[in-house]
C-alpha cells in the first residue's frame, strides 16, 4: 500500500470516527435540550425537531408560541441560547408561531409543523438574489 | 368499555341519575342501557357468527360513540379508536391490520375512512347524519331501533387491541387477553378517591387509550360521563361550569387553549372541579404554572404508554418541585432501571426503564414478540417491557424520564416540491408589482392543503398584475397545491420578523371564498357554452 494511500484510509477512519461521535453528541445533547426546553418559562410552548431542510441540511427547527407580542424576541433569545449550550454543533432556527400542532397524547406532528413554519424558514434564511433561478 | 349488564345494574341503582351529557341530548342510566341493548341486537346481527369480530371507530366524542362501544363491549367485540388526525399512510396501515367487520364513522370522517383501504365488507355504521347511499352503509339510527332478542349472544373471548403510534418502524397494535378495567378501577379509587358522584368531562378523544380508560373508569362507577369536542376552548369553559364538572380528561392541546381562554380564571374561582388529567410527557413548566394560577390545584400529569397503560402521576402538591417528565408510580404497575447488563440498578443510578403490571400487553397483533425481560423484584418473576426510555428514580421516590434511548428522530424534507416552496418566497420577493408578500401553507376546512398567497401590490392598479404573477410563479413551482392568491392592506408582522400567520389567514380566507363564490355566479351567469359546461366540470 503507498502512502498516499495509507493517509487517505487514516483520514477516512477518523472522519467516521467524528461522525459517530457527532451522532452521540447529537442523541445525548437532543434531549437534555428537550427537557431543558420543556422547563423553559419564556415560551408559552415549545416544539423541537431535529430536520433536514432544502438548502439548509441538518437544522434544529425550535418552533416556540411566545408569552405575549412584546415578548417574542425575548423567547426567540431563551431557546438559541438553549440550543447553544446544548448542542453547540448542529445549526439551530427558532421561529415564533400561533400554535404547534399535536397528536392526542401530545406529540409534536412534526411533518405538519414543518409544513406550517417553511415558507416562513424559506423567508427568514433566502435572499432573492441567490435563490431565484 | 363498560357493559350492558353494569349499565343495568347502575339503572336499577339511579334510574334517572345521567349516565351520559353530550350538547343538549343527557341520557339516564335507564335509556343508556335501552340504547346499548337495541344496538348490541343489531350489531349482532350485522356480524358473521362463524369467527370472531373486530371494530374500529374514526370519529370525533359523540353519545352514540359512547352507546356504539359498549354495545361492543357486551358482544366482547374490540373496539379500537383510529386518529383522525395520524398521519394517512400509518392510518392505513393500521386499519389495514386490524382488518375490522365493522367501522364506526361520523359523516366528518366518513371520507378518509374510504380513503384506508378497509376491506369492502366491512360495516360502515354512520352515527350522525343521513349515510350515504353510494357507500353501502349502515345508519345508527337503524340501529337503535332493533328490537332486542330474548338474550343476546354470548360474548366473544376477550381482546383488547390498542395503537401503538410511536413504535419504531412504523405504528403497531397491542394485544390484551385478559381485561384489566375492573382493577384499573379499584386502583385510581383507592388513590385518587373517585367515586358515583362524580362528573367527568372527556375533552381528550376516546381514541386515546388514556382517556378511554378513564372514561371507562368512571362509567363502571356509575358517574356522570360528559363529552365535550377536542380543542374547542369557549364550548369547554362553559360545560365545565354549566355541568359542574368535578373531574376532567383533556389532551394537552385542548388544556392549553383552554388556559389561554378568558374564563380560565374564573374556572378556578368557581367551579367544583377538582381533578385534571392530561398527559404529561409533552406539556412544558408554563403550561403547569398557568394551570395552577388559572384552575387551582387541580392539575394531574400522567405518564402513559399503549403497551403498558397509565403507569405514573404527578399530582398538584409535587408539580412546582418535581421535574417534567416525572411521576409517581401508580398501583398496580411496577418499574425497573436497568444497566446494560440488564440488572436492576439501585435508585438515583440512570438506566432503561422498564415497565410491569397487571396492564402489560401479551402481544403484538403482528405476531412480533414484545421486548420483554423477566425480572424478579421481590414478589417473584414477572414480566416487564424494555422502554426505549432512559431514567431514574430519584431520591423522593419518583420516577424521573431523563432521556431516550433511541437516535433523534430526523425529519427529511428535502423533496422535490419542499425545495421549491423554499424557492418560491425568493421568488415572490423579486417580483415587480409587490410591494409585499406572504406564503402560508395551511390545512383549511373549507380549502384542504393549500397554499395562501396574501399580497400588497405597490399600486391599486396593479392589483390584478400581481395576483396573475404570482399564481403563475405558483404553478410553475409548485403546481400539485392549490394557491390561491389574495390582495390584503398589510402583511402582520411580530417584532422578530415572524408572519403573524392566525391573524393573516382570519383577514384572507374570508376573502379567498368570497371570491371563490363570486367567480362561481359570474360563470353561471354567463351562457353555457360547451367550453364552460367542460371548465364547470373540471372544476
Amino acid at each position: 500500500m503507498t502512502r498516499a494511500a495509507t493517509k487517505t484510509a487514516a483520514i477516512e477512519e477518523s472522519w467516521e470516527d467524528f461522525e459517530e461521535s457527532c451522532e452521540i453528541a447529537l442523541e445525548e445533547g437532543y434531549f437534555a435540550l428537550e427537557l431543558e426546553l420543556l422547563e423553559l418559562p419564556a415560551a408559552q410552548e415549545v416544539a423541537l425537531v431535529h430536520t433536514e431542510l432544502p438548502e439548509l441540511g441538518p437544522t434544529l427547527l425550535v418552533a416556540y408560541v411566545p408569552l405575549g407580542p412584546g415578548h417574542e424576541a425575548a423567547g426567540r433569545r431563551a431557546v438559541l441560547a438553549a440550543c447553544a449550550r446544548r448542542l453547540p454543533g448542529v445549526f439551530a432556527h427558532a421561529v415564533a408561531t400561533a400554535s404547534i400542532p399535536r397528536t392526542a397524547t401530545g406529540a409534536v406532528r412534526a411533518g405538519a409543523l414543518i409544513d406550517q413554519l417553511l415558507p416562513q424558514i424559506a423567508r427568514d434564511f433566502l435572499s432573492p438574489t441567490a435563490m431565484s433561478d | 368499555m363498560i357493559k350492558l349488564d353494569d349499565i343495568r345494574r347502575h339503572a336499577a341503582v339511579r334510574p334517572e341519575r345521567v349516565a351520559l351529557v353530550d350538547g343538549s341530548t343527557r341520557l339516564g342510566w335507564a335509556r343508556f342501557a335501552e340504547h346499548v341493548e337495541a344496538v348490541a341486537a343489531g350489531l349482532a346481527a350485522l356480524l358473521p357468527r362463524d369467527r370472531p369480530s373486530r371494530a374500529v371507530f374514526l370519529t370525533e366524542n359523540r353519545w352514540e360513540l359512547a352507546v356504539a362501544m359498549a354495545a361492543c363491549a357486551t358482544l366482547g367485540v374490540p373496539c379500537t379508536g383510529l386518529d383522525p388526525e395520524a398521519d394517512r399512510p400509518a392510518l392505513a396501515s393500521v386499519a389495514t391490520a386490524l382488518l375490522p367487520e365493522l367501522a364506526f364513522v361520523s359523516t366528518a370522517q366518513h371520507p378518509l375512512l374510504e380513503r384506508l383501504g378497509l376491506p369492502a365488507d366491512t360495516v360502515r355504521v354512520v352515527l350522525d347524519g343521513v349515510p350515504d347511499p353510494a357507500r353501502a352503509t349502515v345508519p345508527f339510527a337503524r340501529l337503535l331501533t332493533t328490537r332486542p332478542p330474548h338474550e343476546l349472544p354470548a360474548p366473544q373471548p376477550f381482546e383488547e387491541l390498542t395503537v401503538v403510534p410511536d413504535a419504531a418502524g412504523g405504528p403497531r397494535v397491542a394485544v390484551r387477553r385478559r381485561p384489566v378495567a375492573g382493577r384499573r378501577t379499584v386502583d385510581l379509587v383507592d388513590q385518587f378517591g373517585f367515586d358515583s358522584s362524580d362528573i367527568h368531562l372527556a375533552a381528550a378523544p376516546l381514541s386515546e387509550p388514556t382517556a378511554l380508560a378513564l372514561t371507562q373508569t368512571f362509567l363502571g362507577l356509575g358517574a356522570t360521563l360528559v363529552l365535550v369536542p377536542r380543542l374547542e376552548s369557549c364550548a369547554l369553559a362553559a360545560t365545565i361550569s354549566e355541568e359542574r364538572a368535578t373531574t376532567m380528561t383533556a389532551d394537552p392541546a385542548t388544556l392549553l387553549r383552554l388556559i389561554n381562554h378568558d374564563s380560565a380564571r374564573l374556572i378556578g374561582e368557581t367551579t367544583q372541579l377538582h381533578c385534571v388529567i392530561t398527559l404529561g410527557r409533552h406539556l412544558n413548566r408554563w403550561a403547569v404554572n398557568a394551570a395552577w394560577e388559572r384552575l387551582g390545584p387541580v392539575l394531574h400529569l400522567a405518564q402513559a404508554g399503549p403497551e403498558v397503560g397509565l403507569y405514573a402521576m404527578t399530582g398538584p402538591d409535587e408539580l412546582h418541585v418535581a421535574p417534567l417528565r416525572s411521576g409517581r408510580m401508580l398501583l398496580g404497575s411496577t418499574l425497573a432501571v436497568l444497566d446494560e447488563a440488564g440488572e436492576p440498578v439501585p435508585a438515583g443510578q440512570t438506566g432503561r426503564i422498564a415497565l410491569g403490571g397487571h396492564q402489560l400487553l401479551n402481544e403484538y397483533l403482528d405476531g412480533e414478540p414484545p421486548a420483554t425481560v423477566t425480572l424478579d423484584l421481590g414478589e417473584g418473576p414477572q414480566r416487564m417491557l424494555l422502554t426505549e426510555d432512559l431514567g431514574r428514580l430519584d431520591e423522593q421516590g419518583r420516577l424521573v424520564v431523563t432521556g431516550g434511548g433511541g437516535s433523534v428522530p430526523t425529519v427529511r424534507r428535502t423533496g422535490a416540491i419542499d425545495a421549491e416552496l423554499f424557492r418560491l418566497e425568493a421568488d415572490l420577493l423579486s417580483l415587480p408589482y409587490l410591494r409585499d408578500a406572504a406564503v402560508l401553507r395551511a390545512e383549511l376546512p373549507v380549502l384542504g392543503d393549500c397554499l395562501v398567497l396574501a399580497f400588497v401590490a405597490v399600486s391599486a392598479e396593479r392589483e390584478a398584475n400581481a395576483q396573475a404573477a404570482l399564481e403563475a410563479v405558483c404553478a410553475r413551482r409548485v403546481p400539485s397545491l392549490p394557491a390561491h392568491a389574495v390582495a390584503v392592506d398589510r402583511i402582520p408582522y411580530s417584532p422578530t420578523g415572524a408572519i403573524r400567520s392566525a391573524e393573516l389567514l382570519e383577514t384572507a380566507v374570508p376573502m379567498i371564498c368570497l371570491d371563490a363564490v363570486l367567480e362561481r355566479q359570474a360563470r353561471q351567469q354567463q351562457p353555457a357554452t360547451p367550453q364552460r359546461v367542460q371548465q364547470e366540470v373540471s372544476a
